[in-house]
């Protein structure tokens, strides 16, 4: 804390305004209002539909009935959905399932993600120009569900939670954002760790790494978000429903029972649909909502300052 | 005419990833559509199996009829017939199942009392395979067929292209197991009448079990009493005129109400009495869509829509969302399946309060109506289980198990003291243990369906009653038991287009005029080689 | 340098480089070899092997003779036009706002905040903008209620291009500016610093600090989304489609969709996604190529 102050008292005796921490120069008060205003509509229009989210997962089956959708007030709030989700087991399982996959998957990715930007990256390395050409191609031309899961089968991984993870580890978007990022590191810092006799290996980890901190949070968590959000895979791949995902199974609430006059004559009365929709819904964002703010702190300061100047 | 929902649903279902990922027609997966399969009709005969009533059923109080009328029973049947007193169709040895999830995914196996129950009782540990209904369910058919990777016995529906190819190409020959006599080494399964089983015979061959639906599968509509009642309206129609002042009388947009939750089209189709999709007349094939009539239906449903009679979200919104509207009072009408009525009822309906309304000639009098698609989908055995067929057959033939056995009641009940009670001769069904029995076994074989509830007396007597006149007068699509192969191949993009079209016109987009160029385009782009192959298959 | 020289050198890269190399073609170039099924009237259940070759036949599609396969391709044409003006920027935008916010609490709420919409599908977007937006939707039951002019945005065609743009801005700019920030978070504090002491004013500062420090990633991202200009929103728009009609909101893939996929017709399917691999390669390296003439990295150089 002083020693903010104390920085902000000496800028400000070299500066007309004080700067920000990121070094950058306040605004005006007319922008700074502007901007706030700006974002707070902006928040406002995500907020309301996601209260709505809220609100109906809360609500009782009176208050659906009434509504005939969304509840935005519901008159009477019931844990019902809530209850009714996580009974049996099936969401409690899946949700587990669903961390295993994501964290194990994540860093799957992200290893071989770096170090293949890392390898695509070198001005130099025999055969790097076509490695990368086929990186990018794969983003344009996409081989169809058929094979991919002809593929799958053959390397035995049907009906296991790896069918989720391998086939789908490489993003080669993903590839392409870091290699830009690691280009962006200045080459004189990598050649004098070269001159002093450094290995690829310990250039990549010592220095390109800590260098990267803020993509690498960023394309962690693209790629637990895609493993998080996977359900299609799942539909493939997987057949005992023991190891279905969260997401798969958010969606047979969500794609299923959109008909009418279903064939099940004998189905009995469930919870209202809405309130069970939104109640999955929720229970599929809150875990991403508390992982965030941990890897938020990456990309939200700077990383490469210090480095280059020391 | 007759898939009114199927493109509706393979929208829900899109999520997939991407379009081209996505994948395969969702015909029909449920209820309304053109149903399972259709056949040839050169040695259909032979390979039918005898029907034989099960032995000792109770008499339904309201009785059924050759015409379709299903049985009605009032109440559950107090004695049960125990038809596998100590025995067991299992062999032991686990049973892999394939079947669509309409609703919620099931309890786990060690929290699932019921699962363990049906378990013990097959004789065979059964692991089902649950997919989504729609397009997921489509894409999980096209890579188990590409990867060989069947499970011992499957669902599956009309949306398989070139389905006969697929069948001889795939599925085991039921033939020598069920025809004729055959069949009545399975009892439940001879309980099942013939015009169901004529849906699974394709090049003259029997390739599989019948789930069937009946006159549920056909489409009404629905009116709410208190509703029309509240707006000082009577819930009755005799013709078109009378059908449009209900609308007027209940529609009121201050409030948010509608009077019709989804488009009237089709039962004022059936009001003007144009048959369902292909019919014979004078020894040609023609289908509705080439009816003289719909353009008039067309126009009337426009001028409903344009008047403001239908909620303004109609096309926008999902049809979950119709029947939300209609269980909140936001809606009087609403189209739907013979079977919605309880989901209507669970929707918030109060029971006395819903209703059907018998299909009135769009001048007075009556038309005759829909009847629908026989059944749900066919269950089939993967040619790879040939061995265990025997066995297969024997766990069908206990699903199959009809409406007045222990068996029957356990499979659509679920387990007395944990699943349901009997409070004073009522059925009680415990509503958290629900999701026990979502395992799909009623999409691998079933019984005739009866019209029967635990909870809804007024259901029983209603459906019974809107049933009877639809049983004696209903046209049925011929296109549901013969097959061809144009059909198969184009019927989903014939299906798409039409829906399309339909939309357009009545939502004001295209003039009605519109039809007619429609009907050339479907014409050349395969409704003439149907009728050519349909003509064929109906041997004249 | 001889190649197996080259090799000795580089060989803890190569090392590096194997995994996802042999990933990406285990899972990617191999079953991109099942695309031969576009010259197939492929059907699963006979394999690439039994199903009949039909040269070209399924590339048909693309010459429908009612005009409508034109309709779809200007309808996506112009839709990836106005994302690419209108989407686009969004993000950037809202990360240099976000950036100058003062409070660094604020920052990461506001942040929490936008990026929410991402984690829902479609099918859930689609039906709380009809919900709020829709005819019967709250919005216009609270004019109906006032007296108000109704607002007529859910199923009018002539909006429908504005109501898609809408969705995607809703849906996805919040979380799309996380890359953005991880590139401003790059830029040297010193930068601003020395900017500041030679007396740039703030606007100055985002001209020559700021905005150079972003150009390298808008440069990349704008070329890879060129690539992808024949892909619009399929599931977003095949879910609204019968609300305003085929002639308002058909695309290519949803033309296909309705041409073929929806028959089971898989080899449709392949064809087209081939033709549209060459177009974007063909736009990709375009791009590319002037992005270097511009003395920018692009995507991919050799």
């Amino acid at each position: 804390m002083t020693g903010t102050t104390m920085q902000a008292r000496m800028t400000l005796a070299r500066t007309r305004r004080r700067p920000l921490r990121n070094g950058q120069l306040p605004p005006s008060t007319l922008s700074r209002v502007l901007r706030g205003l700006a974002l707070t509509v902006c928040c406002l229009l995500v907020l309301f539909p996601f209260a709505g989210v809220l609100t109906t997962s809360f609500a009782g089956p009176e208050d659906v009935a009434r509504t005939g959708g969304l509840v935005m007030a519901p008159r009477t709030w019931s844990l019902d959905a809530y209850s009714a989700i996580f009974s049996g087991g099936v969401v409690t399982r899946a949700l587990l399932i669903s961390l295993v996959v994501t964290v194990v998957g994540t860093i799957g990715s992200m290893v071989v993600t770096t170090l293949l930007a890392y390898a695509l990256s070198s001005p130099i390395m025999v055969g790097r120009s076509w490695m990368l050409l086929l990186v990018l191609l794969s983003l344009l031309f996409s081989p169809g569900l058929i094979p991919n899961y002809l593929m799958v089968k053959q390397t035995g991984l049907i009906d296991s939670l790896w069918a989720l993870i391998v086939p789908s580890m490489l993003g080669a978007f993903n590839v392409i954002v870091v290699r830009a990022f690691f280009l962006g590191i200045p080459t004189e810092l990598l050649q004098s760790a070269r001159i002093d006799g450094a290995g690829e290996w310990a250039i990549f980890s010592r220095i390109v790494l800590p260098l990267s901190k803020a993509v690498l949070a960023v394309v962690g968590l693209f790629y637990a978000v895609g493993y998080w959000n996977a359900f299609f895979n799942v539909m493939l791949y997987i057949n005992d429903q023991s190891k279905w995902t969260l997401q798969y199974v958010l969606r047979t609430y969500v794609v299923n029972n959109t008909r009418i006059g279903g064939s099940d004559v004998n189905v009995d009365a469930l919870p209202p649909q809405p309130a069970l929709q939104m109640a999955i819904l929720v229970v599929s964002i809150v875990p991403v909502l508390l992982v965030y703010p941990f890897l938020q702190r990456h990309f939200a300061k700077g990383a490469l300052t210090g480095a280059v100047k020391g | 005419m007759s898939h009114r929902l199927s493109r509706r649903e393979l929208l829900r279902a899109a999520a997939a990833v991407g379009a081209v990922a996505a994948a395969a027609p969702a015909l029909s997966a449920c209820g309304n559509g053109s149903s399972a399969a259709s056949n040839t009709a050169q040695g259909k005969k032979a390979a039918l199996p005898t029907y034989r009533r099960f032995p000792g059923l109770p008499a339904a109080d309201l009785p059924g009829n050759e015409n379709g009328l299903l049985d009605g029973y009032t109440t559950y049947p107090s004695k049960l017939i125990d038809a596998w007193a100590g025995r067991k169709p299992g062999d032991g040895k686990p049973v892999t199942g394939l079947a669509q999830l309409n609703g919620a995914a099931p309890t786990n196996l060690d929290k699932n009392v019921y699962w363990q129950t049906m378990n013990e009782r097959l004789g065979s540990p059964v692991q089902m395979q649950l997919v989504n209904a729609g397009n997921d369910f489509n894409t999980k058919i096209a890579t188990m067929s590409a990867g060989n990777d069947f499970p011992d016995i499957m669902q599956i529906n009309s949306s398989i292209p070139a389905l006969d190819r697929f069948l001889e190409a795939k599925m085991l020959d039921l033939t020598p197991y069920l025809s004729g006599d055959k069949v009545l080494k399975y009892p439940a399964l001879a309980n099942i009448p013939a015009q169901y089983w004529e849906a699974c015979v394709f090049n003259g061959k029997l390739f599989g079990l019948p789930i069937p639906r009946g006159l549920l599968s056909a489409w009404a509509l629905y009116y709410r009493r208190d509703v029309i009642e509240a707006a000082g309206a009577e819930p009755k129609v005799g013709n078109f005129q009378e059908l449009y002042q209900l609308a007027k009388a209940t529609t009121d947009p201050k409030r948010g109400v509608w009077a019709f939750a989804n488009s009237p089209l089709d039962y004022i189709r059936m009001m003007l009495s144009i048959p369902a999709g292909w019919q014979q007349v004078d020894g040609k094939m023609v289908n509705s869509i080439e009816h003289e009539k719909q353009q008039q239906a067309l126009e009337s449903t426009r001028k409903i829509v344009a008047d403001g009679l239908v909620n303004p979200d109609v096309a926008a919104a999902p049809p979950s969302q119709w029947q939300q509207w209609f269980g909140a009072k936001k809606a009087a009408l609403i189209g739907g399946t013979y079977s919605a009525w309880s989901a209507l009822t669970q929707q918030g309906v109060p029971p006395d309060a819903i209703g059907i309304f018998n299909v009135a000639g769009y001048d007075g009098g009556t038309a005759p109506g829909w009847k629908g698609g026989l059944n749900n989908n066919i269950a089939v055995i993967p040619a790879k289980s040939k061995d265990r067929a025997e066995t297969l057959l024997q766990i069908a033939d206990f699903l199959a198990s009809p409406f007045g056995t222990a068996e029957n009641r356990l499979i659509s009940t679920g387990v007395e003291g944990h699943n349901y009670t009997v409070q004073g001769g009522q059925i009680v069904v415990n509503q958290d243990r629900v999701n026990e029995r979502s395992l799909g076994l009623g999409y691998l074989a079933a019984p005739p369906p009866v019209i029967a509830s635990t909870s809804d007396p007024k259901y029983v007597t209603g459906e019974y009653a809107a049933q009877q006149k639809l049983a004696a007068n209903g046209t049925m699509d011929l296109a549901l038991k013969l097959f061809s192969e144009t059909n198969s191949r184009k019927g989903p993009q014939l299906d798409t287009e039409r829906v399309n079209i339909e939309f357009d016109i009545i939502l004001g987009r295209k003039p009605v005029s519109a039809w007619g160029d429609f009907v050339s385009k479907w014409r050349s782009e395969g409704g003439d080689k149907i009728r050519t192959e349909l003509t064929e298959a109906s041997g004249k | 340098m001889s190649f197996l020289a080259k090799l000795r050198r580089d060989r803890m890269l190569l090392l590096f480089a194997a995994p996802g190399m042999i990933l990406l073609i285990a899972f990617h170039y191999v079953p991109l070899l099942g695309n031969v099924i576009a010259f197939q009237d492929y059907l699963p259940f006979l394999g690439i092997r039994n199903s009949e070759w039909v040269g070209l036949q399924n590339f048909g599609v693309m010459f429908g003779a009612d005009g409508a396969f034109l309709t779809a391709l200007k309808n996506t044409l112009l839709l990836s036009l106005i994302q690419t003006v209108f989407v686009f920027p969004v993000p950037i935008l809202l990360a240099l706002a976000l950036n100058s916010l003062l409070s660094e609490r604020m920052k990461k709420l506001v942040q929490s905040i936008l990026y929410l919409p991402h984690f829902l599908s479609w099918v859930i977007v689609v039906s709380l903008f009809q919900q709020i937006l829709g005819g019967s939707g709250m919005l216009n039951q609270v004019l109906r209620a006032h007296g108000g002019h109704l607002i007529n945005v859910i199923g009018n065609p002539d909006a429908f291009f504005a109501l898609l743009t809408s969705q995607v801005i809703w849906k996805d700019s919040g979380w799309a500016t996380i890359l953005f920030l991880a590139a401003l978070s790059r830029i040297d504090t010193e930068q601003y610093e020395a900017a500041a002491v030679d007396g740039a004013s703030r606007a100055r500062q985002l001209l020559h600090v700021t905005l150079p420090g972003l150009r390298g990633i808008i440069v990349l991202l704008l070329i890879l989304k060129l690539g992808d200009s024949l892909t619009v929103g399929f599931e977003q728009i095949i879910l609204q489609q019968p609300a305003v009609g085929q002639q308002a909101s058909e695309v290519l893939d949803t033309y296909v969709y309705n041409n073929g996929i929806v028959n089971g017709d898989w080899g449709t399917a392949a064809a087209v996604g081939l033709v549209k691999g060459v177009v974007g390669a063909a736009l990709v390296f375009g791009a590319n190529k002037i992005a270097h003439l511009f003395g920018e990295a692009g995507v991919y150089q050799r």
